[in-house]
C-alpha cells in the first residue's frame, strides 16, 4: 500500500488506480490524419507494474505522453481513481505522475546541481519546501547513492548514477505513479541490471505504481506483474509473464520472444 | 604467426595522461568473429578507434603495435590509412544516425564515401548487395533519404555501405545496440551471414553477453582498460573464470525470469596505476594477494585465458 497522500474528494475506494477507456491517437487533421493508437483498454491498480512492449515507433511513447496529459487525447477517457481526467493540463495531472525519460542526463539542467533541479521540481509542485533536504536525501538513500552525489552536476555522474538520481527526483514529490519510458535502453547491461534492483526494492517499501515501457520482453519479465504487447498502436496481448512467455497466443508475441537473444 | 588477420600486441593507449587501455593482447583469424565485452568507459570502443587511427581524437598509442595482414599499422600517416580504411577495415558505428546526413539521399553518401576510398560506385552492385542481405525494396533504397527510415534500416544502410567496399575486417562498435530487440536480430543475422557466406572477419563491440553469445566465436572481456578474459566463446560463458564475467553475466535477465544481479560502484576511471587486479573495491572474492599481483593474462585451460590471480574460485 503506497503511503502517498491524494485529496479525500478524489478517492473512490473500489476504482484501480488507473483506467483506460477506447483511447485513440492520431496526428494531424481530416484526411491527413494518421492514427497513432487506436483503441487501447486497460486498468492498472495499486501497487501494480505493467510492464508495455513493443518496437519502435508502435505508439508506446505517445501512450504515456497522454496519460501524463502531455499530449490532448484524440478519443476516449482516462480515469484515476475513477474520475475522469481527460483534457486536463499537465501541471494539475503532475502529482500523480512522474515521468522518467530515456536520457535523463538531457532531463537535468546541465548548469544545476542535481539537488537544485530536485529542489526546483517541489518548489513547483508547491509541496512543502522546509524540509526539501532531508526529503532529497531520504530519496536518494533510497536509490542506493550517497547523498554527497546530489551535489555534483549531471554531467560529473555517469548514465546510471544519472538515471537513478532522475527516479529519485520523480520520487521526491511523491507520486502515486511512476511511468518509465525506456529509462534502462542507453545503459549498459550491470547498470540496468542495478536500476531494476532498487525499483524492485522501492516496490517492497512503498508499493509503488508503475508503467515501465520497454523493447525489451527479457527485462520486462523479471520484474512486472503484467505484460501488455503492443502493436502499431494496439495492445495484442496483456497477460501475467508467465502466460506471455510460456504460452503467448499472438503471433506479434511470438515474433518477439523469438527475437529475445538470451546467453546460450 | 603469419596466418593472423588483426594482430594486437600489448597495446597501451592514452588521453593525456589518462590511461584508457593496458597492455590489451589478442589476435584474430581470418573468418572469425570476436566480440569484446565489457561495461562503459572500459575502453572497447577506444581498441577499435586505436585499429582505425585516433591521433585526431587526442589519444596516443604509447606502446605495443597494431599488426594487420602483417603489415604494422599502428603509426601511418593520414594518407596511408585512407588507403587502408574502407578497403581492408570496414566500420559501422553505434550511432549511424550521426554518420549519415539526413537530408541528402543514400545514392549520393554512398557514392561520395567510394569516391573518398578511390573505388568506382556501381549501382547495380549497391543493388545486389542489398538483395544478399535480405534488405526489402532493393531497388528503391538509394533514392531514399536518411529521415525516412526506420533506426534499424539506417543501421543496415551502414552495414551494406562497409560490405560494398569489401573490407577484410569489419569493426563494429556496439552496432546493435540502439536498436529494438527485432532489428538487433535481423542484425546479427546478417553479420553472421556474411561471415559464412564471405569469410569475413569482424570484432564486435558489445556490453551484451546475450547479444555476443550467439555471434562470437571468441570472446574477451574488458574490465577498466585491461581484457581480463579471453578465450572461446562456450569455455568462457560456460566456464566464466574471472569474478567480473560472472558478474556481467549475472546482470543479464535470464529465461528463468529472476531479477537480473547488478554490480554496485564504479571501475577506477582516474587512470591511476594500480598494482594488481583493478576489480579489488568491486570484488567479492579478493584476498590480499590480488592486490599485489602484477597484471597478467594466464592460461588457465588451454585456449582459454585469465588474469585473476586466484586462477578459479568456487562461488
Amino acid at each position: 500500500m503506497s503511503g502517498y497522500a491524494i485529496p479525500a474528494n478524489d478517492v473512490n475506494a473500489n476504482a484501480p488506480l488507473l483506467e483506460v477507456r477506447n483511447l485513440a491517437k492520431s496526428f494531424g487533421k481530416g484526411k491527413k490524419a494518421k492514427p497513432v493508437l487506436t483503441n487501447l483498454n486497460f486498468t492498472l491498480n495499486e501497487g501494480e507494474v505493467l510492464g508495455i512492449i513493443g518496437e519502435s515507433g508502435c505508439g508506446k511513447s505517445v501512450l504515456l505522453n497522454l496519460i501524463s496529459c502531455l499530449d490532448p487525447v484524440t478519443k476516449g477517457q482516462l480515469l484515476f481513481k475513477g474520475e475522469d481526467y481527460t483534457g486536463r493540463k499537465p501541471g494539475s495531472v503532475c502529482r500523480w505522475f512522474q515521468v522518467i525519460f530515456q536520457d535523463s542526463e538531457a532531463a537535468f539542467d546541465p548548469k544545476a546541481t542535481i539537488r537544485a533541479s530536485m529542489r526546483e521540481n517541489l518548489k513547483l509542485l508547491s509541496h512543502d519546501v522546509s524540509h526539501a533536504d532531508e526529503k532529497i536525501d531520504e530519496m536518494v538513500t533510497l536509490m542506493g547513492l550517497d547523498v554527497k552525489l546530489a551535489d555534483r552536476y549531471p554531467r560529473q555522474l555517469s548514465g546510471g548514477q544519472v538515471q537513478r538520481m532522475s527516479i529519485a527526483r520523480g520520487l521526491v514529490t511523491e507520486p502515486n505513479m511512476l511511468l518509465c519510458d525506456e529509462i534502462t535502453s542507453a545503459l549498459d547491461v550491470s547498470a540496468q541490471a542495478m536500476i531494476l534492483q532498487y525499483l524492485y526494492e522501492l516496490r517492497m517499501k512503498r508499493g509503488l505504481t508503475m508503467v515501465f515501457v520497454s523493447h525489451d520482453l527479457a527485462l520486462c519479465s523479471t520484474f512486472c506483474d503484467r505484460i501488455a504487447i503492443m502493436q502499431e498502436g494496439e495492445i495484442v496481448e496483456i497477460g501475467t509473464p508467465g502466460q506471455i512467455m510460456d504460452n503467448p497466443q499472438h503471433e506479434y508475441t511470438k515474433l518477439l520472444l523469438d527475437a529475445v537473444l538470451y546467453v546460450k | 604467426m603469419a596466418n593472423n588477420l588483426l594482430e594486437i600486441n600489448n597495446l597501451t593507449v592514452t588521453y593525456g595522461d589518462f590511461k584508457i587501455i593496458t597492455e590489451v593482447s589478442f589476435s584474430m583469424k581470418p573468418g572469425e568473429i570476436v566480440c569484446i565485452a565489457g561495461e562503459s568507459g572500459c575502453g572497447k570502443s577506444t581498441l577499435i578507434k586505436a585499429v582505425l587511427g585516433i591521433k585526431h581524437l587526442g589519444a596516443f598509442i604509447t606502446e605495443g603495435n597494431i599488426i594487420l595482414d602483417g603489415r604494422d599499422i599502428t603509426h601511418l600517416s593520414t594518407e596511408e590509412r585512407r588507403q587502408i580504411l574502407g578497403t581492408q577495415i570496414g566500420y559501422v558505428p553505434q550511432n549511424t544516425r550521426g554518420s549519415f546526413n539526413n537530408i541528402r539521399t543514400y545514392d549520393v553518401q554512398y557514392q561520395e564515401t567510394m569516391r573518398s576510398h578511390n573505388r568506382k560506385f556501381v549501382r547495380s552492385d549497391a543493388i545486389d548487395c542489398f538483395d544478399r542481405l535480405n534488405f526489402p525494396e532493393s531497388s528503391k533504397l538509394l533514392s531514399y533519404q536518411p529521415w525516412e527510415m526506420s533506426g534499424g534500416m539506417n543501421q543496415r544502410m551502414a552495414i551494406a555501405l562497409a560490405v560494398l567496399q569489401g573490407p577484410k575486417l569489419m569493426l563494429c562498435d556496439e552496432a546493435t545496440s540502439v536498436l529494438d530487440v527485432t532489428s538487433q536480430k535481423e542484425v546479427i543475422e546478417e553479420l553472421a551471414k556474411l561471415r559464412d557466406e564471405l569469410g569475413w572477419s569482424i570484432l564486435f563491440i558489445t556490453h551484451n553477453l546475450g547479444v555476443a553469445s550467439h555471434i562470437a566465436d571468441k570472446l574477451g572481456v574488458m574490465y577498466a582498460g585491461r581484457m581480463v578474459e579471453y578465450g572461446n566463446i562456450r569455455s568462457v560463458l560456460d566456464d566464466p573464470i574471472h569474478p567480473y564475467t560472472r558478474r556481467l553475466l549475472a546482470a543479464i535477465p535470464g529465461k528463468d525470469r529472476k531479477l537480473p544481479l547488478g554490480l554496485e560502484g564504479r571501475p577506477p576511471l582516474d587512470g591511476a596505476e594500480v598494482e594488481g587486479c583493478n576489480f579489488v573495491p568491486r570484488c567479492q572474492f579478493c584476498e590480499d594477494k590480488c592486490s599485489t599481483k602484477p597484471y597478467s593474462l594466464d592460461e588457465i585451460v588451454p585456449g582459454h585465458f585469465a588474469s585473476c590471480a586466484q586462477g578459479r574460485v568456487d562461488l
